[in-house]
């Protein structure tokens, strides 16, 4: 019988390999959300908890251009374009997220969400339905969690981990669809690097000039 | 002394620095498995996309593969503390925030306790800290707990780019003061990809990479915790 530790290296490992087999769905999402920054939407993300969207927001090295739906501002644009991180395939909160977006015009929706359905759903649509690009992270509305005997319960989830190299995937491409359209990313500056506050001071300048 | 370098020198050097200290085996050396699943070739020139994925997944494999002696220690560690009835804290964080999915979400062992916001005050001696941060790593070994470090970009690092962190540092350095440490193996760059026309490496990976570490040490102590007949519950 496999250890947990063997079975939780197979679940991370596959769930990388989940990010490999998608990868026409992430060009694709790459390039919409880089035709949506290029016709003035903004780049926004969510998930609750924040768990994927502020490990890639002001992270040092990332591109500057994102911005994190905060959902007491409630402030979507006509033009957006946002990508929505969830451990679940059916939580009543990000649907709520997504009429929030869908009530703008020309907006565009990428989903990192499990495909696999919940027993007894608890929204009328599973999430990845409603997007423009849906991609699975492979888990199920157990985060990844895993079964052992000896554990009553499941134990150790790694959605988290999955979620957040597909958002990087996703933003690989999409610098590159900017690059290749002469827009070339801004990008943070390293904090741990000298030169820091001048350094990102001229980053600064550059994002508020281009807007990307 | 050598002279202070301008910006510009900085940065051509840091970045070259940068692309020599990406540990071998991750953006050369591309492994795929030869299952169905997988495309039956590479594509030609790599997508961005997938350069990013295959990177971070071979970067997985490296420290699940040739890290085993000190995830084995890790474990060691923290099944001796649980066994003692001491404490196992964990302080991996996402970006410096309450983010870590072992406490957004179900399936966290009752064994392994958030310590946030930090406060080495509540350390005794036989505990154990697995952290990202130097500092708590010292602190912990302060108050007599042990320390098991994952090695990330933003902190001081001997073996990659020490010549950035402030010229007057002098340590303490994680590979010298924790009982175990493990490198993340991302470049202290933070970002793992280069792009043409971008003057410094993009996207950082180590966000999945140290919870993925936390995973594997976490694992193995349940692991040993079951076998010496020792109740495991996820909260």
């Amino acid at each position: 019988m496999k250890s947990l530790r063997q079975q939780y290296s197979e679940a991370v490992m596959d769930g990388f390999d989940t990010i490999v087999i998608q990868m026409d769905r992430i060009r694709k999402a790459g390039l919409m959300l880089a035709e949506s920054k290029c016709s003035g939407g903004r780049w926004m993300m969510y998930d609750r908890g924040y768990a994927m969207s502020l490990d890639t927001w002001t992270r040092g090295s990332n591109p500057c251009d994102n911005h994190i739906y905060r959902r007491n501002k409630k402030e979507f644009l006509d033009g957006d374009c946002l990508i929505l991180g969830s451990y679940a395939a059916d939580d009543p909160d990000d649907i709520t997220v997504v009429e929030e977006l869908r009530a703008k015009f020309s907006t565009r929706l990428i989903t990192i969400s499990p495909h696999r359905r919940p027993n007894n759903p608890r929204t009328a649509a599973l999430l990845h339905t409603l997007a423009d690009v849906a991609i699975d992270n492979g888990t199920d509305n157990f985060a990844g969690a895993l079964e052992i005997e000896g554990v009553s319960g499941r134990i150790l989830p790694h959605a988290r981990e999955i979620n957040l190299s597909l958002i990087q995937s996703i933003a690989a491409e999409y610098m590159q669809n900017m690059i290749d359209r002469g827009n070339p990313p801004t990008q943070f500056y390293m904090v741990h690097f000298p030169f820091f506050s001048d350094i990102q001071a001229l980053m600064n300048q550059r994002i508020k000039k281009y807007g990307y | 002394m050598p002279e202070k370098p301008t910006r510009r020198v900085f940065l051509t050097t840091a970045a070259a620095t940068g692309s020599g200290a990406v540990m071998t085996g991750c953006t050369t050396d591309m492994k795929v498995r030869e299952e169905s699943a997988f495309p039956d070739k590479i594509p030609e020139p790599l997508p961005k996309g997938l350069e990013y994925a295959l990177t971070v997944r071979n970067m997985a494999e490296h420290i699940i593969a040739e890290d085993t002696a000190k995830i084995d220690h890790a474990v060691d560690i923290c099944t001796k503390a649980v066994t003692e009835g001491k404490t196992v804290y964990y302080t991996i964080r996402g970006h410096n925030e309450a983010q870590c999915i072992l406490e957004t979400m179900p399936g966290r062992p009752s064994f392994l306790t958030p310590l946030h916001p930090w406060d080495s005050s509540v350390l005794k001696r036989g505990d154990v800290v697995i952290s990202v941060r130097t500092n708590h790593c010292a602190e912990a070994i302060e108050h007599g707990a042990q320390a098991i470090g994952i090695l990330m970009p933003f902190q001081p690092q001997k073996t990659q780019g020490q010549g950035i962190v402030h010229t007057s540092y002098d340590g303490p350095y994680m590979e010298d003061i924790a009982d175990v440490c493990i490198w993340d193996r991302t470049p202290y760059t933070v970002g793992i990809l280069d792009f043409d026309q971008l003057p410094w490496k993009s996207l950082s990976a180590h966000g999945a990479l140290d919870g993925i570490i936390l995973g594997l040490i976490t694992a193995g102590t349940i692991d040993n915790l079951i076998s010496l007949g020792i109740a495991v519950t996820p909260v």
